[in-house]
């Protein structure tokens, strides 16, 4: 079965949908040409999420709250999905859709081929070049708690 | 007494189950949650000695937990905290919790949502009026737009402790409940659906399915003649913390949402 994101990218708000590895590589959906923002999105949020495994807390969402939109990203082990929407977007729905989405496709076996052709995990945080890339990162957070 | 209770609040009272821990002489953490929130009462050897909810912590975690009307909450015995932040007696501090739901019902009667918006009063001040600090900074928010929650989260306040504020503002006349566009304008489900989302609640946790809804609904300040859509991923994620088995939690939130697309 191959993975579908299009009930995700109905919701009225949500702009896009990705699927990355933990170390912010992008899974799906595959792009033929390279998108530094996408990229980055993901960078951000791999960082976030590995920045909160350093301190021991578990959480299954990150929300991260720029000016102008919201990224949510439902984590997992091995992969999270992010979902890129605006402000006013329901979160309540985009996270119950996400749930739905991740118990359909933990096992899918095109996420497992591409995990296992992405790189290795590495520590992000000391790969982060000194706290600079962090700072970058707060910089651009409101952080919701 | 078992070793371990758990329940649902919808079927026993918060303060019951206290009741029953603190006469019974129990250790232990009473761990109560609620769709995303949660909340922590410790007991020791039959006195209240700390909890800690959204809301903050002592006391003023007590009260809030003590209104819900709905979510799940289990004993775990011989649970023991460093942290004191309840300093009360506690049978003072059951007897004032009574007194909080009293009041708090009484709130909810002009402040029945996080929704509603309130305006200065437009009638005649009275001669003479004393706010505390507490209250001039909640008043000083009152602006015709800003709803009740905004408020809370401007101000960092607890929703109830802002409720409460606010009803004594509206009590003193110095505010009154703006208009509500929204609600006059709002899109609502059909009652339908909210039957097909009972019945398949109900399939999976039992007869007590209604009664959670019916709370739920009600706790947001809602009818179920006419729930707005805009709720209603809010309150399929709500119903659905009742369900403790993961697959099936998911499972209903799949069939719910999949019927509230073909809304």
């Amino acid at each position: 079965m191959s993975v579908d994101l299009t009930n995700l990218n109905n919701i009225e708000g949500v702009a896009d949908s990705f699927i990355y590895s933990k170390m912010g590589m992008l899974l799906l959906p595959q792009l033929q040409y390279v998108d530094t923002r996408i990229m980055q999105l993901g960078r951000d949020m791999a960082l976030s999420a590995a920045l909160l495994e350093k301190i021991k807390q578990a959480v299954e969402f990150i929300e991260l709250v720029y000016e102008d939109r919201r990224l949510i990203a439902r984590i997992t082990r091995d992969y999270f999905i992010l979902v890129i929407c605006d402000v006013a977007a329901d979160v309540t729905l985009i996270r119950l859709t996400v749930n739905v989405i991740n118990e359909a496709i933990k096992d899918n076996k095109d996420i497992q081929r591409l995990l296992k052709k992405s790189p290795e995990k590495k520590d992000l945080i000391a790969e982060a070049g000194g706290d600079a890339e962090l700072k970058e990162l707060f910089a651009k957070l409101k952080i919701v708690v | 007494m078992p070793e371990a209770i758990a329940g649902n609040v919808s079927q026993f009272k918060l303060l019951d189950v206290l009741k029953l821990l603190t006469s019974e002489g129990q250790t232990g953490v009473l761990s109560l949650r609620k769709g995303n929130e949660k909340g922590e009462i410790y007991v020791d050897k039959g006195s209240l000695i700390h909890a800690i909810s959204r809301a903050g912590m002592g006391a003023e975690a007590i009260f809030s937990i003590a209104t819900w009307t709905a979510g799940n909450f289990n004993f775990n015995p011989n649970v023991t905290t460093k942290e004191r932040t309840i300093d009360k007696d506690t049978n003072s501090l059951l007897n004032e919790t009574i007194q909080y739901l009293h009041e708090w019902e009484q709130i909810k009667e002009v402040i029945p949502s996080q929704d509603l918006i309130f305006r200065l009063s437009s009638k005649r001040a009275p001669e003479e009026i004393r706010l505390q600090h507490e209250e001039w900074s909640v008043l000083s928010q009152i602006d015709g737009k800003k709803k009740v929650g905004d408020i809370a989260d401007e101000l960092k306040m607890g929703e109830h402790e802002t409720a409460r504020i606010l009803y004594k503002l509206f009590s003193a006349g110095l505010i009154e409940v703006g208009t509500e566009p929204q609600l006059k304008t709002k899109k609502t489900v059909d009652a339908g659906f909210l039957a097909y989302l009972e019945g398949k609640l109900a399939a999976i946790i039992g007869p007590v399915a209604s009664v959670i809804i019916e709370e739920e609904i009600k706790d947001m300040g809602e009818q179920r003649g006419a729930f707005p859509t805009g709720k209603v991923s809010l309150l399929v994620e709500k119903i659905s913390s009742e369900i403790t088995d993961d697959t099936q939690r998911i499972e209903f939130q799949k069939i719910a949402l999949e019927a509230f697309r073909g809304v």
